[in-house]
């Protein structure tokens, strides 16, 4: 073969620049410390990177749920212990209520800590964490619990809160007031603990339904207890400049009696007083309009009804059974949030443990295995040098240098 | 018997050669680092010997030069022209995709992909604490980001398209100017030739030519008479030839056609009708009349199902309307309109308005009145009654809407254009005009435009590199654009309504779909670009319908993405977050009832489980067709996916990877093609390259040759002064 000048620079020029090209990458790797430093160094694991560090950050995102569950229910179960001893109290002094020898005094003063306790159990209810009230279900932004003369009303909602905790994982984590104070849902338990549900009325309205959009019902007073558990069905019949100036009241004892009757509401309120001992005021709504229908039911309450029998000097403790039924009630939904608080415990060392394989994996995948690098790095700058050294002594050379 | 003189002539000869030969070193050695120069040499000679009379038999009489010539193998030239194509066209790819990739920026933790991720992290935060103000502005800021990076690829992705053109239009006017100096090369050396002589030289430089040009174009050469070569530019289905030796009025270079401009010339108008673009597809996509702009819209078969005038589409069977803010109006059989989902009717004996069966009141300026509550429905629509009660024109805003037998026609600006649905036919001025989709995928330019009813119509292609077009008596013009491959103009002045490919051809167009070399590889690239922005407006498409159709209960409430961004077809160009969820974050919806904030977080859950769904999204064009596809049910709130497609996530990893996959293909073909025209190149110059220490021997050689023959002369005067003496 033969070798002419331009052939021997030729050639040494490209070999040098593979080098360069060679350790460009390689110092580029080091200095990132990541293998994939574009889609075209290896376009599946470009890939897999991407994928993971999405997985990874959505990973991240539900630990945030998993943590902001664990804190919810940590308050909720605080909060349900709390209850459970307040209502613990109240059994004790139903029980002693019940003692023949308490004169008069002694059951006023059960009486008065009694209120006392009911009013507590409504602060328990009303509890919240960052401005999120926990018992109201999924309405965490209004009270759920108030109480209007008297009368305790729940405007929380029905729904639990659902949280996704892993991909497609997805946990209700509330325990909603709506279970341990109003009980609609136990058919032949006709109290309710200590408040009534007005806010899960559902309205049947022309082009609009429920609370939402037709006027808000409040209720004010005390409930007669003797009347046991009404249902009460109300119709708008003329509304004037937003408020209801006209209603059809229909109330159906729990013997199944109904009786029905036509009020024009006073300073807004359809005054049940002598029916009932309660009043009723639908707040002005664009959507008040005739035709409107609210159905409810009130109970009885039973700290109202332990109340009203040691008013009257009477022993309280027929009631004792529905209390234990509450207690029972209360204690089940506490051990269902401890449950839950379990659950949520392994769930995060699951996530946590997710993460660190994803991270690993990711590491496995993207990242540059230094020490290798290193080697190979100073393995190539060896060859460089040499290059530049053996090209430094040939090209020099050339027949010119010999002749005279 | 030869005298001494005869002697003395031999050593002339002698000296003559050997100074021929020196000057022939000195000439590679002072080209050895010119670029295309091929080692020559002195092709030596004995000269005819003389007979002797005598019977010894003849008598050499010296040497003599017979040619210089060249040392070059032509099949390693062919080799090399061959590679440096192939190799340019992958280091045009290879250069552009690098662009391309750093557009995309992945993997890394400020891509496209980033953005989709928080994006879909801000809904599940949302989901998690549905009553925070912060988390609505989270999922808006989030979404916003994400929508001005989807921007910002696209447009960046256009710009290195047009760049992609422009190299091409300058590659197109270097071409030319080769072509025309081989041309002028191709002259001189047939002129030497004809005198007899090797134009080493002159053939060198038309040779480093044709190496340039092989790096635009893949070329092949042939040899003509006289040392002249014609070359030809080597395409899918056969070849254009660029020069012809033997043909010196040959004259043929190649065009760039930027865009097309068709308009109608009509004398009983007095306005042009203009095309003014086509999209992908080769569809029109927009016409111009009297400077009001139409877009056309398109259904999936290809057929007209629109049209869109300043912001306002009419569509259907010529009945419905759409105006600019998405607000719809549709005109019933039974004379009824229906707008907004609730009906207005007439009362034909009374004349009085009804909205859904209600009485409505008019006030004066034409709008509607509920009368309960005083209040405007449909604000800024008004419209006329006709005689017999039945509705004749509406105005929504600005814009005015006729109805007659169930033709539509908007009024804006002055300009009036109808658009009957059931014909699919539009009308402008008064005139029909029938539009069909240019075809591109046959090469044959369907594209009709005329004006029913008009025979004089001229259809005409503009905005050519028309200098250039001049030139050429036999044309070879070579339209490129990769979006105007079926268009083409004729040579002179216009031709009839309907061209295609054949045509076209017979009017010397050809459209130059080349093997391979740098324009093939910048071509192939605009191509590719194009793939990729289709597929962000398809993700864009899909982000926007699902993510609007969940967020706004199937219409109930407001969008979450602009509405524009779910029929466009620059989804990714045009799409961003609802300028009133943009002002007031606490107007994105997260929870079943729209419109309420409150401790339930369903909706924005999920949104939040898109990011998991399955969806095919190809076949996604509207929330109808998502909804059938992933199953949703905003009753229960659910999504099933479906069970072929991939996320929006997956869609653009694998965007990533078939990118990667095609630049790691460039970069490799790089690497190879450089390493293989390396081993071609130093073969080369191991054949036609310049030694410099074989140049020093060659130049002792003939010095030592030079000094031996003045020696012989030195003896030759001798001998003859010794013959002198004796006289």
């Amino acid at each position: 073969m033969r070798i002419t000048t331009n052939y021997m620079t030729k050639t040494y020029l490209n070999d040098l620049n593979t080098n360069l090209e060679n350790m460009t990458k390689l110092e580029e790797q080091l200095s990132t410390g990541s293998s994939i430093l574009s889609s075209k160094d290896d376009p599946f694991k470009a890939y897999r990177t991407m994928q993971l560090s999405t997985s990874i950050a959505s990973n991240d995102r539900y630990l945030e749920n998993i943590e902001d569950a664990i804190t919810w229910c940590d308050s909720t179960s605080t909060s349900l212990s709390e209850m459970i001893s307040v209502m613990q109290r109240v059994r004790e002094l139903t029980v002693q209520s019940g003692d023949g020898s308490y004169n008069d005094t002694q059951l006023y003063s059960i009486q008065t800590e009694i209120e006392q306790l009911k009013d507590e159990l409504m602060q328990i209810g009303n509890t919240e964490i960052d401005g999120r009230y926990i018992f109201g279900g999924d309405e965490t932004t209004r009270t759920p619990f108030s109480n209007n003369e008297g009368f305790i009303m729940y405007k929380g909602s029905d729904r639990g809160i659902n949280k996704e905790l892993a991909q497609g994982v997805i946990m209700d984590i509330a325990a909603v007031g709506n279970d341990f104070s109003v009980d609609s849902s136990e058919e032949g338990n006709m109290y309710s603990l200590f408040a009534n549900n007005t806010a899960i009325i559902k309205g049947s309205t022309t082009g609009a339904s429920g609370y939402e959009d037709s006027g808000d019902l409040t209720i004010s007073g005390n409930y007669d207890i003797s009347k046991g558990k009404c249902s009460i069905h109300m119709e708008v019949l003329s509304v004037s400049n937003k408020a209801v100036t006209g209603v059809k009241v229909t109330i159906t004892g729990s013997d199944g009696t109904s009786s029905e009757r036509i009020i024009s509401p006073e300073d807004g309120k359809i005054d049940l007083t002598n029916e009932l001992g309660i009043k009723i005021s639908i707040d002005d709504s664009l959507n008040n309009r005739a035709g409107n229908t609210y159905d409810f039911d009130v109970k009885p309450s039973i700290m109202d009804g332990i109340i009203g029998l040691l008013k009257n000097g009477k022993s309280a403790a027929d009631l004792i059974e529905q209390v234990d039924n509450k207690l029972d009630k209360l204690l089940y939904m506490s051990s269902d949030c401890g449950a839950i608080q379990n659950r949520l415990d392994t769930m995060k060392s699951k996530n946590k443990d997710q993460s660190l394989n994803l991270k690993e994996l990711l590491s496995k995948t993207s990242e540059v295995d230094i020490s290798e690098a290193y080697i190979q790095y100073s393995s190539l700058k060896n060859v460089y040098i040499a290059s530049l050294k053996t090209g430094a002594g040939i090209i020099q050379q050339s027949l010119l240098d010999y002749l005279d | 018997m030869s005298g001494l003189f005869s002697t003395l002539s031999t050593s002339n000869k002698g000296l003559q050669v050997s100074q021929t030969a020196l000057q022939t070193v000195s000439h590679n050695v002072s080209n050895a680092g010119t670029k295309g120069y091929s080692m020559q040499r002195v092709q030596v000679v004995t000269s005819l010997p003389l007979s002797n009379g005598s019977g010894v038999g003849q008598i050499g009489t010296g040497a003599e030069v017979s040619s210089i010539t060249r040392v070059r193998d032509t099949f390693l030239d062919y080799q090399i022209r061959k590679e440096t194509s192939i190799s340019s066209q992958y280091s045009a790819r290879d250069e552009f995709l690098s662009q391309v990739d750093a557009i995309f920026n992945e993997p890394s933790s400020t891509g496209l992909s980033k953005d989709l991720s928080s994006f879909w992290n801000a809904w599940s935060q949302l989901a998690s604490s549905p009553e925070s103000t912060t988390a609505r502005t989270l999922v808006v800021s989030n979404a916003k980001s994400l929508a001005s990076t989807l921007n910002q690829i696209y447009s960046q992705l256009e710009e290195l398209q047009d760049n992609a053109g422009l190299i091409i239009k300058e590659d197109d006017f270097s071409i030319n100017g080769m072509l025309e100096q081989i041309k002028d090369l191709n002259a001189q050396i047939k002129a030497i030739y004809i005198s007899g002589q090797t134009p080493n030289d002159l053939l060198d430089q038309r040779d480093l030519l044709i190496d340039e040009l092989s790096k635009n174009i893949e070329i092949t050469t042939s040899e003509g008479e006289f040392g002249g070569i014609s070359i030809s530019a080597r395409v899918n289905n056969g070849a254009i030839t660029l020069v012809d030796c033997d043909n010196e009025k040959y004259d043929s270079g190649l065009a760039y056609i930027g865009s097309l401009d068709y308009y109608i010339e009509d004398d009983s108008l007095s306005e042009r009708i203009s095309i003014e673009g086509t999209n992908s597809k080769g569809q029109i996509e927009s016409i111009k009349y009297n400077n009001v702009a139409m877009d056309l819209k398109y259904d999936p078969s290809g057929s007209i199902s629109g049209v869109q005038i300043d912001g306002t589409i009419l569509s259907g069977n010529g009945d419905t309307v759409t105006f600019s803010d998405g607000k719809q109006m549709t005109v019933q059989s039974d004379n009824t309109l229906v707008v907004d989902g609730q009906t207005i009717s007439v009362d034909s004996d009374t004349g009085k308005i009804k909205v859904d069966g209600n009485d409505v009141d008019i006030n004066s300026s034409g709008q509607l009145i509920d009368t309960s509550s005083n209040k405007i429905l449909f604000d800024g629509l008004s419209f006329k009654l006709a005689s017999g009660n039945t509705f004749s024109s509406f105005s929504y805003g600005d814009e005015d809407v006729d109805l007659n037998n169930g033709i539509l026609t908007v009024s804006s600006n002055g300009s009036s254009i109808s658009f009957n649905g059931s014909k699919g036919t539009i009308s402008v001025g008064g005139e029909d005009i029938a539009i069909s989709a240019l075809d591109s995928s046959n090469i044959k330019a369907t594209a009709t435009l005329y004006m029913e009813g008009n025979t004089n119509r001229v259809l005409r292609i503009e905005n050519i590199d028309k200098d250039r077009w001049d030139d050429f008596s036999a044309c070879n013009v070579i339209a490129f654009n990769y979006k105007e491959y079926s268009k083409f103009k004729n040579g002179k002045s216009s031709f009839d309504t309907t061209i295609d490919y054949d045509q076209a051809s017979s009017f010397g167009f050809k459209n130059a779909d080349f093997i391979s070399g740098s324009i093939k590889g910048y071509r192939s690239i605009q191509d590719e670009i194009e793939s990729y922005k289709e597929q962000l407006n398809n993700l864009a498409k899909v982000l926007a319908i699902s993510v609007n159709e969940i967020h706004s209960g199937a219409g109930e409430g407001i969008s979450f993405f602009t509405k524009e961004a779910e029929t466009s077809s620059e989804a990714a160009k045009v799409i961003s977050v609802n300028s009133i969820l943009d002002e007031d974050p606490t107007k994105v919806n997260a929870g079943t009832v729209i419109g309420k904030t409150s401790g339930d977080g369903t909706r924005a859950n999920l949104i939040a489980r898109l990011k998991t769904t399955k969806i095919d999204i190809l076949s996604i064009d509207s929330a109808e067709s998502f909804i059938n596809n992933t199953g949703l049910d905003l009753e229960n709130f659910t999504i099933k996916g479906s069970s072929s497609g991939t996320t929006l996530d997956d869609y653009f990893n694998s965007l990533i990877s078939e990118l990667g996959v095609s630049y790691q293909e460039a970069s490799k073909m790089v690497d190879n093609q450089e390493s293989l025209l390396t081993q071609l190149e130093t073969r080369k110059e191991s054949i036609s390259g310049v030694s410099l220490d074989e140049e020093m021997i060659n130049m002792i050689q003939f010095q030592k040759a030079y000094v031996a023959n003045a020696k012989v002369i030195n003896a030759v005067q001798t001998l003859l002064d010794s013959v002198l003496s004796l006289v």
